[in-house]
């Protein structure tokens, strides 16, 4: 590991605990209306760690990726918490209602979804990281192809594609209503 | 069934084309196309998913908000004194209601503080705005009349504001109906919240989060009256961020300047740059940064301007378009020093600013902006006072606004009545005397050097501040006031060696927090002369030896990078004195000669690249300086009147004849 890599961990380690300090803050607030937006506790670990000088990005892409990255931990690992809370464990099959995302109280779809991700990842990289950094990072479609080097179009083709397979990989772990992920708001 | 990776790229492509076509000619299509079935059961199957799957992950975050229990319903009495009639309206804050006033019997506006926002030290500090802001007594300023407590006993209490009842519609609601504003249109609703923000600066207080949402437009007799909501009591978007999260930025940042968004550190500045997106709005129909909701536009704004406004307004006025780029410049002192000079650059009818202006602590005496003629009048000069500098006593005669006095003179160069009054500023003994000082431009402020440091005092109540110099300077050395940044948040300072130390080198530029940061070198062996008007660049003199002759004049950024030349003195000549003209496009100095005994010096003016230069007053005996802005800094020297006259028209007449 030369010292350019070491330097990626070290900016990916403090991205990380940034991220993780504000989203804990964040989730154990209660009050109402709590919603937890990524694209918002990503930009505040930037500006944050951007005023504090602490870590000098490459890039505004590369910390994008790499916040990315750290949502995804972070919100999965409050998910089995909260499982692991529920349930008495985290072997449990998550029930259906569980299934949709992010809110306080259903966070555990986030981790059948991580679950869906991780092996979709194993058969299109890129696709994976396309979700990552759509569902995770909050970026638009603009940003991620920014942040992949490649074009919009090539990201929302591979962007619905990802969908799809990921829904029928959840349906066939939790049955049909995994649909119940999103609530049909704004789409992204 | 699974695909392996390698037949996933045919899978893509194949999805892909075949939802372009009608669904019943799906199959038959991709039979045509492919030839093995596992792969078109597998293309047909992610199709069909993708029909079913409807609106699934099309949230990108956790939007599912919880019922929202409301602060008050209406016919509630609340606070003993007020009667909820009904919501208005919820926002980042809180909710608005309106109510009645059973004391006054009057109607009111009511905002409850979302009790998340106030833990005990918020809550002191939101107490301390709502105090200020209830000072705010401006027709273009929404009245704050108080903080009340409304407590059920059985929940906890909740606060909320009482406020003038406005009935009308915002800015935002308007600007939702037509593509545009025309400037004639604009220009009464940007004159009336310049004012506003002008009058709020003034006494201290930012307005924090300024949006077409927090302007309501009322209508009235006398047309439109713009009336700016929520001054200084705006909770969330202030302030360096904190730990907690109810003061994260959950909601748009799209009025926001770079310095807010990055550092939180606000000054009015902010405010105008908020302005400048508000006009941009107005005249353009557009935001100047696209969707900045998206990450990647919040991060453009920190160090990008807009898109030029006559890009999108093909036939906009050239003022309108000078004005939005001035506000919306990302360096907060490149900006306008004061809301009212972004009136004044759009109306010649908008009054000056008040000459003394003694309350507007961010108003430069004068400056590049235009002032119109009916700003000069005779009556206002008596308020100041003008300055002598006694040399080791150092009784320093104040003159306010002298800027605008001299503007008086060069116009009306008949008769001036000019009431003069000494005040005594500072009290050093003889063996411990001044060396330099220098008056801001607002003549608020003193920054006064003597052997301890710099002294920065606060002339209205006498109170005094002392910035010692940085500790790798020796005890005798030099501390040289040049001049105040024109934002007053710094000062230009040179750090000399002792002037009879041989030893000790020509001496250093620095720029000098007063607001407690560590001073900051900014070059080595040079003479800082003066800050140019913007506050972007620094006049200053490459010194060769310790006695400090001064044979070149150069200009710097106020970062202290980027120095060149402007112009070298000749054989046994040197320069002195150098001075910014107003509008920072001409450079002032003292040429001096030593050939004769006593020595010679002239005024001179020259442009930026050392070209065009104008001798003003030809050679002659004795001491004079050049003043520019007003008499507002200085050294031992003395100064004659009779000077004035002949300086304000160097650039009252840009580099010409003197009158």
């Amino acid at each position: 590991m030369g010292p350019k890599d070491a330097e990626v961990d070290r900016l990916v380690c403090l991205a990380y605990n940034e991220l993780r300090r504000l989203a804990a803050s964040f989730l154990n607030q209660e009050r109402p209306g709590h919603t937890l937006q990524p694209t918002a506790l990503v930009h505040e670990a930037y500006l944050r760690l951007r005023r504090e000088r602490k870590a000098e990005w490459q890039s505004k892409t590369q910390f994008l990726a790499i916040a990315a990255q750290s949502m995804r931990r972070i919100l999965v690992d409050h998910g089995r918490s909260r499982v692991r809370l529920k349930r008495g464990g985290p072997q449990q099959k998550i029930s259906l209602e569980d299934v949709s995302m992010f809110s306080n109280e259903q966070f555990t779809g986030l981790v059948a979804l991580d679950r869906s991700l991780a092996r979709l990842s194993t058969i299109d990289p890129r696709q994976g990281q396309i979700v990552e950094l759509r569902i995770f990072g909050g970026l638009s479609i603009e940003e991620a192809a920014e942040v992949l080097a490649i074009s919009p179009k090539t990201v929302k083709r591979d962007w619905i594609v990802a969908k799809a397979w990921l829904y029928r990989d959840l349906r066939g772990q939790y049955g049909s209503e995994a649909a119940g992920m999103g609530t049909g708001q704004e789409p992204v | 069934m699974e695909v392996k990776q390698q037949e996933w790229e045919q899978v893509k492509s194949l999805f892909e084309a075949a939802l372009e076509q009608e669904p019943e000619i799906r199959s038959r299509f991709l039979n045509a196309h492919c030839s093995d079935p596992k792969i078109r059961k597998e293309v047909l199957d992610l199709i069909a998913n993708h029909e079913e799957m409807g609106s699934f992950l099309t949230q990108k975050a956790a939007t599912v908000e919880r019922a929202r229990s409301t602060a008050f319903i209406p016919g509630q009495l609340i606070a003993d004194r007020f009667t909820v009639t009904r919501f208005v309206a919820s926002g980042g804050m809180g909710e608005v209601y309106e109510a009645m006033d059973l004391e006054l019997q009057t109607p009111v506006a009511i905002k409850a503080i979302r009790p998340d926002l106030l833990n005990t030290d918020s809550q002191q500090r939101f107490k301390h705005e709502v105090q200020l802001a209830k000072q705010v007594t401006h027709p273009n300023v929404c009245r704050v009349y108080d903080l009340f407590r409304h407590s059920d006993g059985i929940n906890p209490p909740i606060f909320f504001i009482s406020m003038e009842y406005l009935r009308g519609e915002t800015l935002a609601e308007m600007l939702r109906n037509v593509p545009r504003l025309s400037t004639e249109e604009a220009l009464p609703l940007v004159l009336q919240i310049a004012s506003a923000l002008a009058s709020a600066h003034d006494l201290g207080i930012l307005h924090r989060d300024l949006k077409p949402e927090n302007i309501m437009l009322v209508p009235g007799e006398q047309g439109v009256r713009a009336v700016v909501m929520d001054f200084g009591v705006a909770l969330r978007a202030e302030g360096p961020l904190t730990d907690s999260p109810s003061t994260m930025r959950t909601g748009t940042p799209a009025y926001m300047s770079p310095e807010q968004l990055e550092s939180g550190n606000l000054t009015p500045a902010s405010d105008i740059y908020s302005l400048g997106l508000v006009i941009y709005r107005m005249v353009t129909g557009r935001h100047a940064f696209r969707d900045t909701t998206t990450t990647s536009e919040v991060l453009h704004r920190l160090s990008e301007v807009p898109t030029s406004p006559c890009e999108l307004v093909s036939d906009l006025d050239r003022s309108w378009e000078t004005v939005i780029v001035r506000c919306l410049e990302p360096e907060p002192s490149r900006r306008y020093p004061n809301a009212r000079y972004v009136g004044q650059a759009l109306d010649r009818q908008y009054p000056a600013l008040p000459l003394g202006h003694r309350g507007g602590s961010y108003g430069r005496a004068m400056t590049d902006e235009p002032i119109s003629d009916s700003a000069v009048s005779g009556g206002i000069i008596k308020r100041h006072k003008w300055a002598v500098v006694g040399t080791s006593a150092a009784v320093i005669v104040l003159a306010a606004a002298a800027g605008l006095f001299l503007l008086q003179i060069l116009r009306r160069p008949a008769k001036v009545p000019v009431e003069l009054t000494q005040e005594r500023l500072t009290f050093n003994s003889s063996d411990h005397p001044v060396s330099s000082f220098a008056l801001s431009a607002d003549a608020e402020y003193l920054a006064y050097a003597d052997l301890a440091g710099i002294h920065v005092k606060l002339l209205s109540t006498g109170e005094e501040r002392l910035i010692p110099k940085p500790k790798r300077a020796s005890a005798n050395a030099s501390w040289e006031i040049a001049s105040w940044f024109p934002d007053r948040s710094r000062l230009l300072v040179h750090l000399g060696a002792p002037v009879l130390d041989e030893a000790g080198g020509p001496g250093s530029t620095w720029a000098v927090s007063v607001l407690g940061r560590s001073p900051r070198q900014l070059r080595e062996s040079a003479w800082g002369w003066e800050v140019s008007p913007d506050g972007a660049r620094i006049a200053f003199s490459p010194l060769r030896a310790s006695n400090g002759d001064a044979r070149e004049i150069w200009v710097m950024d106020n970062q202290g990078s980027n120095p060149r030349r402007v112009l070298a003195a000749e054989g046994n000549e040197w320069l002195n004195t150098v001075r910014w003209s107003p509008d920072g496009l001409r450079l002032a100095y003292l040429r001096s000669r030593r050939s004769s005994n006593p020595n010679t010096n002239s005024i001179e003016t020259c442009d930026l690249n050392g070209a065009n230069c104008a001798v003003v007053v030809p050679h002659e005996v004795g001491h004079c300086i050049v003043i520019f802005r007003g008499c507002r800094t200085g050294g031992s020297s003395t100064r004659a009147k009779s000077r004035l006259r002949t300086l304000l028209a160097i650039f009252g007449s840009v580099g010409s004849t003197p009158v």
